[in-house]
């Protein structure tokens, strides 16, 4: 009788566990694909493009998933999303991102001025409404 | 055989003194600001005391270059550690800094402070009383928390 029971408590805890893991498994996939959904179409379009073949977790560079993460950047605490936000205003600012060596490779990848205002304009705007 | 170490010895002491000449830019001091007028918003005398004694050598304008510093090649070390420090933070100018940068920089100092990053570990060798022990790295993370908290309005 008891051993039933242990039994069929096993079975259970196993079931569970694969849920659990067929649930991380989807989360992980869905970060796989990068998911910007969060962003403004406008602003995913820019992001996805220009930044998020480094600053996501596929990126090769591992300096570069550390210093910005887009596909987890809005789930972070609102003072880090600021912090975050100030550098990315800074590097557009000054024309640092994509990097240098990237685009005298690959001229294509630069980012228009165009483009990169709509990105500007919206980390200031999401970082002032942040810190209100 | 001793001959030849003289004549290395000599040629060394040449080297040293001719590479004298070569100017290091130090990044200059602001002759306006004394350290005693940086006032860095909201912090305690505590506070600005660590701030002063561990990090204003290099993040701020009010470097304290001692002898040293302006020996080839020494000064080349110091001259690029003070200007690349006074970009990354400068407390000469941190009320200036807007909102945004503010939060970032708070984050930044209390990143560096936990991991044991800053004051810049050859500096604290040099140094003596500058590395932070436990109780300073408290009060410091303690000022970013709150400062950071005022900021964004919570
Ligand atoms: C080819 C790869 C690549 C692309 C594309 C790229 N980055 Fe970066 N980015 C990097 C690397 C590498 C670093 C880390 C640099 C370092 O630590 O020195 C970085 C760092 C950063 C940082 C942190 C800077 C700091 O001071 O901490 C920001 C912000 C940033 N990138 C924003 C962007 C934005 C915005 C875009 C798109 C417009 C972009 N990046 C596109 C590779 C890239
Ligand atoms: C001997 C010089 C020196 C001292 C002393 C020093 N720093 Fe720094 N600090 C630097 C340099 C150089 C950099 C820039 C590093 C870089 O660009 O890679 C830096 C960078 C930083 C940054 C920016 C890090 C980032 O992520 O961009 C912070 C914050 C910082 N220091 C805080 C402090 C604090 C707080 C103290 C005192 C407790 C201190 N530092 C003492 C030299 C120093």
């Amino acid at each position: 009788m008891k051993k039933r029971v242990v039994l069929i408590m096993g079975l259970a805890i196993v079931a569970v566990s694969f849920q659990c893991n067929a649930l991380t498994n989807r989360g992980s996939q869905d970060v796989k694909a990068g998911t910007t959904t969060e962003y403004p179409e406008a602003v995913k379009k820019v992001i996805d493009s220009k930044c998020l073949g480094c600053h996501s977790p596929e990126g090769r560079s591992d300096k570069a998933k550390e210093a910005l993460n887009w596909t987890t950047l809005m789930g972070l605490e609102k003072s880090s999303q600021v912090s975050k936000l100030d550098k990315v205003i800074e590097v557009l600012d000054k024309g640092d991102m994509p990097p240098k060596k990237m685009i005298e490779m690959h001229p294509e990848a630069k980012i228009s001025e165009a483009d990169s205002k709509i990105l500007k304009d919206w980390a200031v705007a999401t970082s002032d409404v942040l810190m209100k | 055989m001793k001959k030849k170490l003289y004549f290395s010895l000599a040629i060394l002491i040449a080297f040293l003194i001719v590479i004298q000449l070569i100017p290091s830019k130090l990044p200059v001091n602001s002759v306006v600001q004394l350290p005693e007028n940086i006032q860095v918003q909201n912090a305690s005398n505590e506070v600005m005391t660590i701030l002063k004694t561990s990090c204003f050598d290099c993040h701020s304008n009010q470097t304290d270059y001692r002898w040293y510093s302006h020996i080839v090649p020494v000064s080349w070390l110091i001259a690029r550690d003070v200007s690349k420090g006074r970009e990354a933070l400068n407390f000469s100018e941190w009320n200036t800094y807007n909102k945004r940068k503010l939060v970032r920089k708070l984050e930044d100092i209390k990143e560096q402070i936990t991991k044991k990053e800053m004051p810049m570990r050859i500096y604290t060798l040099i140094h003596p009383g500058t590395k932070l022990n436990e109780a300073q790295m408290l009060l410091i993370t303690d000022w970013t928390d709150q400062e950071t908290k005022k900021i964004m309005g919570q």
